[in-house]
């Protein structure tokens, strides 16, 4: 074959071609690496304190204590932030970790606080979360019939409102679903306090807005 | 007489020339109706890569509809949802597939090349096509060759501190790192395609493997009183779907080690989120093989920083595992001397972030200093340094988008040529015509 047939306008484009499907095909599989660097001290500090707030739990922890993890304050503070009206008897705290609000409430029959955070996900769904707050209260765990709630909409997302009375306390809460992650409103406390703020609470809901 | 006239018997008919296979092939090749229709694909999948960015954000849907070869779209989903702005899930199983950006642009490639070479008569006539034509080819290229080697990361540098690594939020790796050493950290990673297919994990450099039992995209994970209401048995699992079917049974497993055993762990897998904002909380279930180090391990891209770390012992080493963002270590290190930002008045909406960093190269004893900020990015060691976002929480953090790019070149050369070449055509013609009026 003389040069000049070699590099015929059809045999270059053949050429071209094939060099194409080579550069095409020339993405290999994926493969490990090995590297030094110079030492990086790791970190050795444990996981924040024990908080109540968190939806997951530690098994072995004593009553109802909780731990969260270093990651979810991180993914609460995803979801934006929470605002909304407190009525006067409400003394709104400093949010840290993983809660995007605090209050402390008093009123003539005792005291109370209220928190509010966020999770993603539905948090192992309603009634895992309802039995959770059950059993701080001492109330045995209930099935999904047995979940004594009404329904409202909370800034127009769909919510789930409990009054959980215990012996020594009692949640007032509310699991607002939005989608892909929870906001809670929980307020815990002396019953007589808690059920006394019972339309505070409502007020309150009536009130609030998600901003992300 | 008239006799009637009777058709040819078909096996009468003139035969048609036959035309060979390469000659078809020729012709596909350099039809302009097959420039036609590659270039209506384009449009259409452009059309549905829009649509489906109300699912997948930018990122995903770049690589599903624009890195790929052919993609399954669920257009009539997608059609439905300019009338309602909400994704019809009900029909998505209805879907067609679509040319991908790799294919529309290989074929477009190939016609554009072949249909140059069969009509293009060379001559100082016709130069300035033969640069729209080169310059087209090269923005093509340019478009694979970004695709290849263009590459993106975040890079985190707290105020006082230095960073000589980038993060890839989007993909992790599985790491083990030996740190034996008082000086270096020996580190093997395992990309996260590998950890993903659950195969056995295995490297020149490790006297152990690792076997990874379970792969979760992304998943929720905290301690076993969470799921009190699980039915019984569950006991013996740790990892569960999210309607709490189990997918890992311990009990079949070695031991618990690390952070699994410790706080009792569990994963309870999550539908992947394809969100800018968000990042997947990639989770493994790994077992390390070999007498000392038996174990089940639960590793995931939450544990950050602040977890402790997770180690064991092997034949007098030790050793570190962890589930991770991709990092890529670079020879130079950033040292952030102060971060500052303004606030719009009135509002709490930051504006002017700015970065002072202190650049240390080792290599070449370079220390000099930069000013990060906005349309002002540092360029150095082959990488553009974007400033970026900063740490929310703390304020005294910067992040700093960080891009390699060495084709970044090509799109404008590109251009340059189709811009050149249409003046040349316009010019020439333009030329040739005032000449043709003068002499009539």
């Amino acid at each position: 074959m003389s040069h000049s047939d070699f590099m015929t306008p059809r045999n270059q484009v053949a050429w071209l071609s094939g060099l194409l499907t080579l550069f095409l095909l020339g993405c290999g599989e994926p493969e490990p690496s090995a590297y030094e660097v110079p030492r990086e001290e790791s970190a050795s500090t444990p996981p924040p304190a024990a908080s109540s707030d968190a939806p997951f739990a530690q098994g072995n922890a004593p009553q109802q204590e909780m731990t969260v993890l270093p990651g979810m304050a991180v993914q609460a503070a995803q979801f934006g932030s929470v605002s909304g009206t407190a009525p006067a008897t409400w003394t709104e705290q400093p949010a840290a970790g993983v809660r995007r609000g605090t209050y402390t409430i008093a009123n003539n029959a005792g005291s109370a606080e209220l928190t509010i955070t966020a999770f993603p996900g539905d948090v192992g769904g309603l009634v895992a979360n309802i039995n959770r707050w059950r059993g701080q209260v001492g109330l045995a765990p209930v099935n999904a019939s047995g979940l004594n709630r009404t329904t409202r909409p909370v800034a127009g997302f769909p919510s789930d409102i409990v009054l959980l009375e215990g012996a020594e306390q009692a949640i007032l809460g509310a699991i607002v679903d939005r989608g892909d992650h929870t906001w809670f409103f929980k307020m815990t406390g002396d019953p007589a306090a808690v059920r006394a703020e019972q339309n505070h609470f409502d007020a309150y809901l009536d009130t609030v807005e998600f901003s992300n | 007489m008239a006799t009637a006239t009777l058709p040819d018997p078909p096996s009468a008919a003139k035969p048609k020339p036959r035309r060979s296979f390469r000659k078809i092939l020729w012709d596909l090749a350099t039809s302009l109706r097959v420039t036609v229709v590659l270039l209506s694909f384009a449009i259409v999948l452009i059309f549905f890569g829009t649509l489906d960015q109300m699912r997948f954000g930018i990122h995903h849907t770049l690589e599903l509809y624009f890195k790929s070869w052919v993609v399954l779209s669920p257009v009539f989903s997608l059609l439905g949802s300019i009338m309602t702005q909400r994704f019809e899930e009900g029909i998505s199983w209805l879907v067609i597939p679509l040319p991908g950006g790799y294919l529309v642009g290989t074929l477009t490639l190939i016609n554009l090349i072949c249909a140059h070479f069969r009509y293009f008569r060379p001559g100082w006539k016709r130069a300035g096509i033969g640069m729209i034509h080169g310059g087209i080819v090269l923005l093509i290229v340019s478009g694979f060759v970004s695709g290849w080697v263009q590459r993106e990361a975040q890079m985190l540098i707290e105020e006082g501190q230095s960073t000589h690594y980038l993060t890839n939020f989007r993909t992790d790796e599985l790491v083990v790192i030996d740190k034996s050493d008082p000086e270096l950290d020996r580190v093997v990673a395992f990309p996260d395609e590998m950890v993903r297919t659950g195969a056995t994990l295995t490297h020149p450099d490790l006297p152990f493997d690792l076997r990874v039992q379970r792969f979760l995209d992304n998943a929720m994970i905290g301690g076993r009183a969470a799921l009190r209401q699980m039915p019984a048995g569950s006991e013996g699992f740790v990892a569960f779907t999210q309607e709490g079917q189990p997918l890992l049974s311990s009990d079949a497993m070695p031991p618990k080690r690390g952070v699994l055993a410790l706080q009792d762990l569990v994963a309870i897998e999550q539908p992947e989120t394809f969100r800018e904002d968000r990042a997947n909380i990639t989770t493994a279930f790994v077992t390390l093989e070999g007498a000392e180090t038996e174990g089940l391990w639960i590793l995931s891209n939450v544990f950050d920083d602040r977890f402790p770390p997770q180690s064991f012992t092997y034949d007098g080493r030790t050793y570190e595992i962890a589930l991770r963002f991709t990092r890529e270590y670079l020879p130079f290190s950033l040292y952030l001397e102060d971060f500052r930002f303004d606030r719009h008045p009135g509002t709490d909406i930051p504006s002017n972030f700015s970065s002072l960093v202190r650049i240390d190269d080792p290599a070449v004893g370079d220390q000099r200093e930069a000013l990060i900020y906005m349309n002002h990015p540092l360029r150095y060691g082959g990488l553009t340094f974007y400033q970026a976002s900063f740490d929310q929480e703390t304020e005294t953090a910067t992040v700093l988008q960080v891009v390699h790019h060495p084709a970044w070149i090509l799109p404008y050369l590109a251009v340059l040529l189709v811009g050149l070449g249409l003046l040349w055509q316009f010019s020439w013609h333009l030329i040739a015509f005032a000449f043709q009026r003068r002499a009539s």
